[in-house]
């Protein structure tokens, strides 16, 4: 059993962001934002089904969601 | 005679499980700067077994030796009413159990095994005094105006340096804000970071828009936020006998809370920022925040559709010092990176090099911080990058087509030129309009 982990999803500029969304989400994608501003999709799927996102036609690329961290409270340096 | 707590009130939060910052949080709210967490802390006359103390007056207690090497925490213990430090006698009871049981009172009497109850305090590791900050102040305006006149370089307006309090911060100086005829009044400011302290006396009457993309409330526990805040967007006249510190300090300021107050998060919170951002018109967007890794796709389609959108996005280049390159999202060819140099306005050690477009002042910089505290100092690309924003957002304000890309241009251009190179410098240093 794969385990499911979260993705972003960056549509190309050159087709429309609402088919692209409505695409992935076909091919597997339980997407959790829409960020209709910046043509970015968050959801969460597992290996295979991020590898068969990358094929969907208006998919720019699938990456997985990465951790930030600028430090603990009152850190003198941070980023 | 024993000693007995001078305040009550209600400490319905205050259990000994509760986090520092839940602790913090409702300190705030209830507007309460005496530093108490609504916590008590008790201790025992000589002779008594401490450690059945509390037992007998039928509170619940957890005892420290109970977990591995004692390193355990204080979310471990779940409903107790204490808990009891074995090795050093002393106990931390919840406020609740305090009022419940009356414990002032049975600390009086003259049989009780304890010996005092006292509040618990906040203890802040930054908790710098007014006298040291400002003797700090000026030390570092002199370090300033000594360090550029040996460079050639004068400062446009100096200052006296005889003043026991400097007129405004290194930074603000070095970019020439105090000069500026521009306030960013309607230039709609975005920082995603972790939150603002929304009851500084400093932000009193200005505007705020926030949005939370973490699922904790907006209010700043970890500081990092109301710095970079207080720095882009802080007042001309700060509240209390402080230096100036902030540069847009007429522009709308937008809240967006993208790491949680213990300085973490995602890049798909970091996105719902930008988002949220660019949907609310802002015309700059900060983001002091990043991570080592290469050009991340979705930042820079970010950056793009906010340059298309007439919004620019300036980062931090990051810390990991010159030898490492600049960190996404800063990497990104679509958003400005920035890096830091010091009063000397030589390039900071920590300062990432590479893709770099402008530097701003990042080294011991003077910002608020969330109350008690309220001002401190800090060091980062995250201070340098708020210096460009504030700037920006000044810049804008001079010609309603100096969005996303002019705007960009018409920042580079105005910065001075420094003589480092450009991947640790870019443009140089970045200068408000005059």
């Amino acid at each position: 059993v794969t385990q499911s982990k979260r993705w972003i999803v960056t549509a190309s500029p050159d087709h429309a962001f609402g088919e692209v969304a409505g695409a992935v989400a076909q091919a597997g994608l339980r997407i959790e934002q829409r960020l209709d501003d910046i043509g970015v999709l968050v959801g969460m799927a597992d290996e295979e089904t991020a590898k068969r996102l990358r094929t969907v036609a208006g998919v720019a690329d699938v990456s997985p969601d990465e951790a930030i961290d600028i430090g603990p409270p009152g850190s003198p340096r941070t980023w | 005679m024993p000693k007995t707590p001078q305040s009550g009130g209600s400490h319905a939060v205050a259990s000994v499980s509760t986090g520092v910052e839940e602790l913090l949080l409702a300190a705030m709210t209830r507007g309460d700067e005496s530093m108490e967490t609504g916590r008590y802390l008790v201790t025992y006359k000589r002779g008594v077994d401490s450690s059945k103390a509390l037992e007998a007056l039928g509170l619940r207690t957890a005892l420290s030796r109970d977990f591995a090497q004692q390193a355990f925490s204080l979310d471990e213990v779940g409903d107790a009413d204490a808990v009891h430090f074995t090795e050093i006698g002393v106990s931390l009871i919840s406020g609740a159990a305090f009022h419940d049981r009356a414990l002032s009172a049975a600390a009086l009497d003259v049989d009780s095994p304890i010996e005092s109850i006292d509040p618990e305090y906040f203890t802040f590791a930054d908790n710098l005094s007014p006298d040291y900050l400002r003797g700090f102040a000026q030390a570092v305006n002199v370090i300033a105006t000594e360090s550029n006149a040996g460079r050639g370089r004068e400062l446009r307006h100096p200052r006296d340096v005889d003043v026991l309090v400097a007129e405004e911060t290194w930074g603000l100086s070095a970019c020439s804000v105090p000069t500026s005829t521009r306030s960013g009044a309607g230039i709609k400011v975005a920082i995603l970071d972790t939150g603002m302290d929304l009851l500084h006396p400093d932000f009193a009457g200005r505007a705020f828009t926030t949005a939370t993309f973490v699922g904790e409330d907006v209010q700043d526990l970890n500081g990092h936020g109301t710095h970079v805040t207080g720095t882009a967007c802080g007042p001309k006249a700060p509240a209390s006998t402080t230096p100036r510190y902030g540069i847009a300090y007429q522009a709308p300021i937008f809240v967006g809370k993208v790491l949680t107050n213990s300085g973490r998060g995602t890049m798909a919170a970091a996105l719902g920022g930008i988002n949220w951002a660019i949907s609310q018109g802002c015309a700059v967007i900060n983001m002091s925040l990043g991570s080592q890794r290469p050009v991340q796709p979705a930042y820079t389609a970010a950056g793009q559709a906010a340059l298309d959108a007439g919004c620019l996005i300036i980062a931090a280049a990051g810390n990991a010092g010159q030898a490492h390159p600049t960190g996404a999202p800063a990497n990104s060819p679509t958003i400005v990176a920035v890096a830091s140099v010091d009063a000397s306005l030589a390039p900071s050690a920590f300062s990432c090099s590479g893709k770099i477009e402008i530097a701003g002042p990042g080294r011991d910089i003077f910002s608020s911080v969330p109350l008690p505290t309220r001002y401190g100092l800090k060091s980062g690309t995250s201070m340098a990058a708020p210096h460009v924003t504030g700037c920006a957002a000044l810049l804008a304000q001079t010609h309603p087509h100096l969005r996303g890309t002019a705007l960009r241009n018409q920042l580079l251009a105005n910065a001075y030129a420094l003589q480092q190179p450009a991947d640790r410098v870019g443009a140089g240093l970045v200068q408000a309009p005059q």
